[in-house]
């Protein structure tokens, strides 16, 4: 726990399929880091640390948007975890916070996007999918969790409505978030016959790409409000992508967050669950020990469907589309906007404990990255 | 070594094999391996991609331990369960041949 540490802003641009030519990946980062500093109340001068995630600012690094952004700055981090960024960051920073390196750090990520871009990014995601997995044509990541959407509904004898709830539901909540790419009403039906992308995957089980960025500002705490980081549990290689991954690092690490966090999963109000596919969001509810597997469709149709449990309150990913790296912060930029009483529309009427997670950078088989934290607000 | 084989590494010390090979043995640590070429496995899991109708890829287990990514020769679906045969195409992609009883080319190295 950190008492002392504070996230006291948030921000990002709205997730656009297309944004315009000037809105390259620097400029994004700058929009959504301006954003979150205007949320803290803060300016440019007050910040002295920086940490960046973002797969599209090559050949720059932080520190070259250090220089553009004219950041003066004592704490500096490059974030490669993907849908890990958030959480990898956040705890990093605070930590940087509490040894005295910093005082005051922006965290962002984003990326430009066009969805020409996206094979030749999926193509060259790492050694091992450039020299083994492109040379299949095995069409970018669907394929994978295709296999892996598979598996899980077959070892927990689920049907595609358990997955479809997730989308719909989440849908619900892009509607009302003037940030999510995609607010337009989506049913059951609609989910049931879309086209197919690959087998069992279908249009409404996969992220779609746009374009945008999310960002948060740290603090040493002042006298504003605040959300305070009460714990965090990071799992990188935890299988060596030799196991089914139908279970994350999370699983090994539940344990650990929640005794740290001195708290349990009846006690959440919100939750920020990582959702490139609705398959890795049912895992990880599972390793968390939010829902038992035997009680995932149960979940799906009650707390979901019928009662409209906030996962994913801003519509996540599957309807707010993923900017790249932006994807793993704006689950962070939700939950901070939730439990400081800024999330507009879709504002929670009780929001004071959330989880968060991260899944990602996928090496050879499946996500090789987990990551979760539990954050308290003020109210 | 041949061009057409998938290759994995065998770690000196203990024995554990990986694919690819790996810097350093995820078992236990050692970083002498030998060349060691993955010739059989098990279909876990198929699916067929959309972006070019008819590709299929295979989960396989290989005999020797790991599990790997594969395409399906012919782009023909192979059923879970069934028995590969591992090579490398034109392009130096892993590929996955249905093998019926009897024609398993395995010399029993496990």
């Amino acid at each position: 726990m950190s008492a002392a540490v504070k996230i006291v802003g948030a921000g990002q641009t709205p997730l656009r399929k297309t944004v315009p030519e000037t809105d390259r990946t620097p400029e994004l980062l700058a929009k959504a880091a301006r954003a979150a500093l205007t949320d803290a109340g803060l300016q440019p001068g007050d910040i002295d640390g920086l940490g960046v995630g973002s797969f599209t600012l090559a050949p720059d690094h932080a520190v070259d948007l250090a220089w553009r952004l004219g950041l003066r700055v004592s704490w500096l981090a490059d974030d490669c975890s993907g849908g890990g960024v958030a959480v990898n960051l956040l705890r990093s920073a605070t930590a940087a916070i509490e040894a005295g390196h910093a005082n005051r750090i922006l965290l962002v990520a984003g990326d430009r996007l066009a969805r020409e871009d996206f094979p030749a990014l999926a193509d060259n995601y790492n050694r091992y999918t450039s020299e083994e997995l492109a040379p299949l044509r095995f069409a970018g990541p669907n394929s994978l969790f295709a296999m892996l959407t598979k598996r899980h509904a077959a070892q927990y004898e689920l049907p595609r409505e358990a997955y479809g709830a997730i989308a719909v539901a989440q849908r619900r909540w892009a509607a009302v978030n003037p940030d999510a790419a995609y607010r337009e009403p989506l049913t059951m039906a609609d989910y049931l016959d879309a086209p197919p992308v690959v087998e069992p995957l279908r249009r409404y089980d996969c992220a779609p790409i746009v374009s945008g960025a999310a960002a948060v500002v740290v603090s040493a705490a002042g006298a504003g409000p605040g959300v305070t980081l009460e714990s965090s549990v990071v799992a990188v290689n935890h299988d060596d992508q030799q196991g089914d991954g139908l279970r994350t690092g999370l699983a090994d690490a539940r344990d650990t967050l929640w005794n740290a966090a001195g708290a349990g999963p009846d006690e959440l109000d919100l939750a920020a669950i990582y959702d490139d596919y609705p398959v890795m969001v049912l895992i990880q509810l599972a390793d968390l020990g939010l829902v038992a597997p035997d009680r995932l469709e149960r979940f799906c149709r009650e707390r979901l469907l019928e009662q409209h449990w906030p996962l994913n309150s801003s519509g996540g990913m599957l309807s707010g589309g993923q900017a790249g790296m932006a994807g793993g912060m704006i689950g962070l930029v939700e939950v901070v906007r939730q439990l400081l009483g800024r999330a507009g529309a879709r504002q929670l009427p009780h929001a004071r404990l959330a989880l968060l997670t991260g899944y990602g950078m996928v090496l050879a088989r499946h996500g090789a990255v987990a990551n979760a934290a539990i954050l308290r607000g003020p109210g | 070594m041949t061009a057409g084989e998938v290759i994995g590494g065998r770690c000196e010390r203990c024995g554990h094999v990986s694919f690819p090979p790996r810097l350093w043995c995820p078992a236990c640590g050692e970083e002498h391996f030998r060349a060691i070429t993955l010739t059989e496995g098990v279909v876990r899991d198929s699916v067929t991609t959309g972006r070019e109708p008819g590709t299929t890829l295979v989960d396989v287990g290989c005999d020797l331990g790991p599990a790997l990514t594969a395409r399906a020769v012919a782009d023909q679906p192979i059923a879970a369960g069934q028995r590969v045969a591992l090579s490398r195409g034109d392009r130096g992609e892993m590929l996955a041949s249905a093998l019926t009883a009897g024609q398993s080319r395995d010399k029993g190295e496990r």
